[in-house]
């Protein structure tokens, strides 16, 4: 009996595979099966959560939240992945920033179909478009000093800014900071209530319509190569100690927890904070509750 | 979830039919759902209906309860129901 070669993620990535190819990614536990183009994984993640918002900017439609403020300070990662087709404003995470836009602080797409990150001190740190209907992975990283745009745009005084990795690949040009002010110079923290599909404390409340997945936060300043194995050439993977381990200060995998209890078309009255701090998502009104569903097309898994 | 609106007139008749719903939904239940809808007023003032009460009836899932509805009485959403907002940076 023959054995698969066993690698670490970053080895894998630094192989010259052909199609078929398969190997045991020891940092994953999982299999990868080199497909032509990249390479495919099999593994656990199976559920996500879709947040059917027919509209933006409006009433009564689903998101979920932690019960009080997590009280995280210095954030400097925020990774999460989403899908949508959707031509309206909406938020896939808020809840994040500093005394200004408290409000603002997230991740969300607007109705040109662009994302909008926002370290909530901005109002807005620019936008970069993505293509509506696949999944997209997003991460902001925040460094403390010396950051500069991918065009060599550095921040003023030296200070720091946000890295923003779209597909595992940096896109801040001339978005990560504003010049000329301190947008974007010093991390995060959760400032109300934690959400995920909508605007935080305010009457509108510009609904996310589409899904998103894999939402985590880290008091860690990720490295490019974290993020690359995150994106995982477009197929999710455990953040967690069963996976990458890059111990996530929230991390919800929507239904894909052990606590969790997820079913196609199940109604979510709560998503498990899978980073053992305990800020768990809920949703006690009905008519805000999204629905559970299984991935399609997004991960094999068995 | 898919969602149609009834516009009510006051927020006594939202709180009835909040009430209606939680006991034909068999509202609380064992997984912590407490409420059907949350009280939501349009508020853009240049709206026709500024001042109704939106409530939220949902048209499959669990919580479906457009069956309790006439439809000719239901709408669709409406972004202009809220108030504008500043435009992000």
């Amino acid at each position: 009996m023959s054995d698969l070669n066993v690698y670490t993620t970053s080895q894998i990535n630094a192989l010259t595979p052909i199609t078929g190819d398969m190997v045991v990614d020891s940092d994953l536990n999982a299999v990868k099966l080199y497909d032509g183009a990249a390479w495919r994984t099999w593994n656990s993640d199976s559920t996500v959560v879709p947040f059917n918002n027919e509209w933006g900017a409006t009433f009564s439609s689903d998101y979920l939240e932690t019960g009080s403020d997590p009280g995280l300070t210095g954030i400097k990662t925020v990774s999460m992945w989403f899908n949508t087709s959707a031509t309206s404003r909406g938020w896939v995470v808020s809840g994040l920033g500093g005394s200004a836009y408290t409000t603002y602080g997230g991740l969300g797409v607007d109705n040109n179909q662009k994302i909008y990150w926002n370290d909530g001190y901005s109002g807005g740190v620019g936008s970069t478009a993505y293509t509506p209907g696949t999944w997209v992975h997003f991460c902001a990283v925040h460094v403390a000093s010396g950051y500069s745009d991918t065009a060599g745009t550095a921040t003023p005084n030296g200070g720091g800014g946000w890295y923003m990795y779209q597909n595992g690949t940096r896109v801040d040009v001339s978005v990560g900071h504003i010049a000329g002010n301190t947008y974007g110079q010093t991390p995060i923290s959760t400032t109300n209530k934690f959400k995920i599909g909508r605007e935080g404390e305010r009457s509108g409340q510009y609904y996310f319509d589409g899904k998103i997945d894999e939402v985590a936060l880290f008091t860690s300043s990720l490295s490019a190569s974290d993020v690359s194995d995150i994106y995982n050439s477009g197929t999710p993977v455990d953040l967690g100690a069963d996976g990458l381990n890059l111990s996530p200060d929230i991390y919800y995998r929507m239904g894909d927890d052990s606590n969790d209890s997820p079913s196609a078309g199940g109604n979510i009255s709560s998503i498990s904070d899978s980073s053992g701090n305990g800020h768990h998502l809920t949703q006690s009104t009905a008519s805000n509750q999204p629905t559970f569903s299984d991935l399609t097309g997004e991960t094999i898994y068995v | 979830m898919a969602t149609k609106y009834k516009l009510l007139n006051t927020p006594e008749e939202f709180d009835a039919k909040e009430a209606e719903m939680r006991t034909l939904l068999a509202i609380p239940d064992s997984k912590g759902t407490t409420g059907y809808a949350d009280s939501r007023m349009i508020d853009n003032p240049d709206h026709a209906d500024y001042g109704m009460f939106i409530f939220p009836v949902v048209t499959e899932g669990k919580w479906k309860c457009d069956q309790h509805f006439s439809a000719d009485e239901l709408v669709d959403g409406d972004s202009s129901w809220a108030k504008p907002l500043e435009e992000l940076a």
